[in-house]
């Protein structure tokens, strides 16, 4: 706290959604009562700050800043129950006073960001790498840095991303150096310790100043180097302190990071800063409040100023001493444990506790933080595994809360997006409903089909696909559009995904992904490539190997492998990258076709028939994506099923002897003999039927038209014997009844004109050169072994009874 | 300490950690001016320095003697401090009895009251037994009584150790609840008990993955703190740590073989690590898990099987062929399973290294 010449201002050096700091500077409000008030926040956020003290605002909320013609530029300014600058806000505005935001406006980090991009670049290339950068921003997490509109960074207080990025020496985070100077494990730690856990005062200011400068003196030291958007930011912050000064306030508060802290004291000539500040450029913004959760609070959603804990924040927030602290939290704890059914008794409670302490006086610390707690429950509760904590981490640890925002709040840019696109695509949303038939040749109509289908992943269901009626065809789609009023509730929940329609689809569907299994992961893979999420397609591709290499169920491989082709064949007509996909289906197909035997074999035949369908798509899939490598190993798999001893069904043998023959990766006198062994005496009647009926698959159409089936069927049917005939009859005609009448008449018909058929090409194959006196030769000593009175026609013209 | 008992105790197979890490010991009672736990020979911390290894102020350099999470040791002696029994839990070859020794070392001065937990382990050997010519001549007294290491503990006030809890039978391991929960063990013989004094503890270990054990009932464990020992962390670590107990058993076998080649080793550990974590070392492709721990004691005694081959039946130096031998039988503990999942990696992750082709083929050949 520095005096002024003239008048008094006090920099409060705070940390980010940290309770200790808030409680601390409530007391020091109450003791001094300062008469304006001025947070490091962006100014753009003022016009809305009223619906701050509103009844119906309920923390955690983000005061939400965005590019007005790009939505997808946003930042967000998230506060919860906890943050410094809430307690601030609302103390403020309790009390009548001024409140000024005083960070570099939103404005003009964004336009200064679009230089540094566009800089030196051709239009092209830099379009491109605003685009990767900006999905970069959109996977990271769907919170920006507070301060910071260029996300992805983890610096954990003072959260200067360029600092982070330009990194000369390891200046990641002040924190983490006292904390290590201190013998802490990281700043986290030391801080939660020394400020957040504690209970004291006023003088946790100065001491927060005094590391702050240390800090900075070291960089100076070290000769880091100072960042122009750092500059820029603390030139403007005093420029903004020099104008409250000049408007006459006696006491003003500034609230701002304690990264800050020194520079807003330091004395730097005001011309110097207006010389840093002047000119700079601007982009349209626009402001409003968004809900926010815990998990966005969370460090771990990638969020640059975010906490390790915001339940224990909130904890601490709350909780009085420390001992009962450690105790409310345990308790919490334990009935979230009781909830997911493990034993947690109030002697474990204690058990922990005293551990917990014991742990804290080992290491020399005042009392038992949240690492302690955490291990304590693990030790005594949950013999030590991590996994019971896991299941509870979310709610102990992140803690669920989400905010809600008054209905007076300017809307979200979702929403926004939204509107813009149905403007520029010329689609109306009207409660009446109507059909929409989209060429997709055609620009605009791709551009709606992708709109329509984004929110669909969104389940903002204004079209319905209709695809199912319009036939299969690839360039047409027919929607039904119908919008209800209602629909606005889910555009405001999907807002939640993102801000833009693309960044949103795609966060939603990645989310989704992420608890999905493999079939549904396919459907989205598709409804993705129609949406065209080209960064979710890659993530999904991702997702869909981890889940592929861990599944043991080939079935489910089958059943996705064929979507997966499909995708691959077809993707082209709608312009999307397909490589990553390929390069999925070539991972995909060895390890079907390592574990078709285990999952074909040891099946009753409902299952197996079940098998037949989801194995035969899968066939078509391999020949369709036409690599040699992958059809050889695939049929290496198929032939691994055909003997007897494979231990698949007969209904799977049959199809695999059948799937081979019609690629020809199988010699026609294996098929032969195939059959014969499938259909031979010794084989139970209900199996050989079975194999059989499989084999020659649901219509009798290509039996009828495919010769070298005929030739093979006709062939084993007239070596049989009268009494194997005989025997076998019964069978046969159930396998034959399964086809249509006019099917089993023409297959009368090409049967009884079978003399002439045998000299029909695959005959002759069969038979190349067919010498009748030679075959005559052995026939009376044949007839004599096996019985035989008739002639050859008779036998063959049996083929009619089937 | 006179000449005699140093002689008697260089030529011993095997020290206990208190004699072998004597000198430690010492240096750091006289450094440590922290509160001790009655009874304790250090304090919580110096027993911490003891395990994790550090300098002392006199300069004197404790080794490590547990190389791993330095917080999962301080719940460990923290646990101990608090009087609750400390279960030591993982897969074997992960350093639990280790631990346990040089615990009880560091707090008690003392690693060898120990009971082994076996399926035979009766309940003589956790309470007391008789001296029967005694028993027979004098009748019932404390003379005939034959204390278990257990019972000596609990009079003399340090720390009891039970290996393999989870093999004992579970009507013997129940004993140890009186034990744990009222800290005396009556002898209704007599019409006496040994009360236990401060100090006294039990560290237990137990194997988790072990098949067939006797689950501890909820009553033994919820007297028990339970701390997991994980697998290594990093590659690295377990190489070392593979490198280093190959090397030393290697001597003791007297295998006249060369010592492994770092590559193969690496090789080993890396499809150990894989096969164990579900997925490859450079994170880009998952893997399935097979059924067995695939610990680093398991790596272990690939490479040393594979060692005595390549001594006795090869050219003395470690080839891939030596090694695959025992590596598939490693892996493939479950003939139908774990023989797909091998397979699968074999095709996916092995075949694709540049490298590893001979590996890959000689793993191939063993089928």
């Amino acid at each position: 706290m520095t005096m002024d010449d003239a008048l008094q201002i006090r920099v409060f050096g705070i940390r980010h959604h940290g309770p200790g700091c808030a409680r601390s500077l409530l007391r020091a409000f109450e003791d001094w009562r300062p008469d304006a008030l001025l947070i490091e926040g962006p100014p753009e956020g003022e016009s809305v700050l009223s619906l701050a003290v509103d009844e119906a605002m309920v923390p955690p909320v983000a005061l939400l800043v965005y590019a007005e013609e790009e939505a997808r530029r946003a930042a967000f300014y998230p506060f919860a129950e906890f943050s410094p600058e809430w307690r601030a806000l609302r103390y403020a505005l309790r009390h009548n006073l001024p409140v000024k935001f005083i960070d570099l406006p939103i404005a003009v980090r964004f336009a200064l960001e679009d230089d540094e991009d566009t800089g030196g670049k051709d239009s092209d290339g830099s379009n491109s790498r605003k685009d990767r950068e900006l999905l970069e921003e959109s996977s990271a997490s769907p919170s920006e840095d507070i301060f910071s509109a260029e996300a992805g960074t983890k610096a954990t207080v003072e959260e200067d991303a360029e600092k982070d990025r330009h990194a000369d020496f390891d200046m990641t985070d002040p924190l983490d150096w006292l904390g290590r100077a201190a013998g802490y494990e990281s700043g986290e730690s030391w801080w939660n310790h020394m400020v957040e856990e504690r209970l004291d005062g006023l003088e946790l200011f100065d001491a927060i100043r005094e590391a702050m400068t240390a800090v900075r003196q070291e960089r100076e030291r070290l000769g880091g180097t100072r960042f122009r958007m750092e500059e820029l930011r603390e030139a403007y912050m005093r420029s903004c302190l020099r104008k409250a000064r000049k408007e006459g306030w006696q006491r003003i508060a500034v609230v701002c990071g304690a990264w800050h802290v020194p520079a807003l004291e330091a004395r730097v000539p005001a011309k110097d800063d207006n010389a840093l500040l002047k000119g700079l450029p601007k982009r349209k913004v626009a402001v409003t409040w968004a809900p926010w959760t815990y998990a966005g609070l969370s460090v771990r959603s990638g969020y640059g100023a975010g906490v390790e804990s915001p339940a224990w924040y909130e904890h601490l927030w709350r909780g009085a001493t420390v001992e009962s602290r450690a105790v409310s939290w345990l308790a919490s704890a334990a009935r979230l444990f009781r909830e997911e059914g493990l034993d947690c008794s109030p002697a474990h409670i204690i058990e922990s506790a005293r551990l917990a302490e014991t742990l804290a006086a080992l290491r020399n610390l005042p009392g038992a933080g949240l690492p302690e707690l955490c291990e304590a429950l693990r030790t005594v509760v949950c013999m030590g595994e991590e996994t019971p904590m896991r299941m509870i981490e979310r709610r102990l640890i992140t803690g669920e809360k989400l905010g809600r925002i008054p209905e007076g709040a300017p809307a979200v840019p979702l929403q926004r997006d939204i509107e813009r696109l149905q403007k520029t695509l010329r689609l109306k949303p009207e409660v009446l409903q109507k059909t929409l038939d989209l060429d997709l040749r055609k620009e605009t109509d791709l551009e709606r089909s992708r709109m329509l289908h984004r929110m669909r992943l969104l389940d903002i269901p204004w079209g319905r696909d209709r695809r199912e009626g319009g036939g299969k065809g690839t360039f047409h789609e027919l929607w039904q559009l119908q919008w209800e009023p209602e629909l606005i509730v889910n555009v405001i929940n999907a807002g939640a995904w993102g801000s833009t329609l693309v960044d949103a689809a795609a966060r939603r569907t990645l989310d989704r992904a992420s608890r999905a299994d493999l079939p549904e992961l396919a459907e989205l893979m598709d409804g993705a490539l129609l949406a065209d999420l080209g960064e979710a397609v890659d993530g999904l591709v991702r997702a869909l190997q981890d889940r592929a290499a861990l599944t043991t169920d080939t079935l489910q491989l089958l059943r996705t492998l064929p979507e997966l082709v499909r995708v691959v064949r077809y993707g082209d007509v709608r312009g999307t990258d397909t490589g990553m996909v390929l390069a999925l289906v070539e991972g995909m197909v060895p390890r079907v076709a390592v574990g078709l035997h285990m999952a074909c074999s040891g099946l009753d035949a409902e299952s197996s028939s079940e098998l037949a369908g989801p194995l035969r798509s899968a066939h078509e899939a391999i020949r369709l994506a036409g690599r040699e490598e992958l059809t050889r190993m695939w049929n290496q798999a198929l032939r691994c099923l055909l003997p007897e001893e494979s231990g698949a069904h007969a209904v799977i043998r049959g199809l695999a002897a059948r799937l081979l023959f019609d690629d020809n990766a199988l010699a026609l006198e294996d098929v032969a003999s195939q059959m014969a062994l499938a259909l031979s005496p010794a084989s139970e009647p209900e199996s050989a039927a079975s194999w059989l009926s499989s084999f020659l698959g649901e219509s009798a159409m290509v039996l009828l038209h495919d010769d070298s089936l005929w030739g093979l069927v006709d062939q084993w049917l007239t070596g049989l014997s009268d009494e194997r005939f005989t025997a076998v009859l019964p069978m046969l005609r159930r396998t034959f009844t399964e086809f249509s009448a006019p099917e089993r008449r023409q297959l009368a018909e090409r049967a009884s004109r079978a003399p002439s058929a045998g000299a029909e090409p695959s005959e002759t194959v069969l038979h190349p050169a067919w010498d009748e006196e030679r075959a005559a030769l052995p026939l009376p000593f044949l007839r004599n072994i096996l019985g035989l009175t008739g002639n050859s026609e008779a036998i063959i013209a049996r083929g009619a009874h089937g | 300490m006179n000449t005699a008992d140093i002689k008697e105790r260089t030529s011993v197979l095997r020290q206990h950690a208190e004699q072998q890490f004597a000198e430690e010991l010492d240096a750091l009672k006289m450094v440590d001016a922290r509160p001790r736990p009655a009874n304790w020979q250090l304090s919580p911390w110096a027993v911490c320095i003891y395990l994790m290894g550090g300098n002392l102020e006199n300069g004197f350099k404790v080794t490590p003697k547990y190389i791993g999470n330095r917080r999962l040791m301080e719940i460990a002696v923290a646990t101990l401090a608090t009087d609750r029994a400390l279960l030591l839990y993982g897969v074997p070859g992960t350093a639990k009895s280790w631990v346990s020794e040089h615990l009880a070392a560091a707090i008690s001065g003392d690693s060898t009251l120990i009971i082994q937990g076996t399926a035979g382990t009766s309940e003589e050997q956790m309470r007391y037994g008789w001296n029967y010519a005694e028993l027979l001549a004098k009748g019932p007294s404390r003379q005939a009584l034959v204390q278990s290491p257990l019972m000596r503990a609990m009079a003399e006030g340090r720390i009891a150790r039970v290996e393999e809890l989870t093999r004992i039978p579970a009507d013997v391991q129940d004993s140890l609840i009186t034990i744990l929960s009222e800290k005396s063990l009556p002898i209704p013989e007599l019409n006496e008990e040994v009360q236990a004094v401060r100090g006294f503890n039990v560290i237990a270990t137990a194997n988790n993955r072990d098949k067939g054990v006797n689950e501890l009932s909820s009553a033994l464990k919820r007297r028990f703190n339970t701390v997991v020992l994980p697998v290594p962390a990093t590659e690295e670590e377990e190489v070392r740590i593979v490198e280093k107990r190959v090397r030393d058993m290697g001597r003791s076998l007297e295998l006249p073989a060369e010592p492994p080649a770092h590559a193969e080793v690496l090789r080993v550990v890396r499809i150990f690590r894989e096969l164990r974590n579900g997925k490859t070392e450079d994170g880009k492709l998952k893997v399935k898990t097979p059924s067995g721990t695939l610990s680093t004691a398991e790596a272990i005694s690939v490479i040393n099987s594979g060692m005595a081959l390549a001594a006795h039946f090869g050219d003395g130096i470690l080839s891939a062929a030596d090694v695959a031998a025992s590596l598939v039988g490693a892996v493939v503990k479950d003939p139908v399973q774990d023989r797909v999942i091998w397979h699968e990696y074999l095709e996916t992750v092995m075949k694709e290294r540049s490298g590893w082709k001979d590996l890959y083929r000689a793993c191939r050949d063993v089928e």
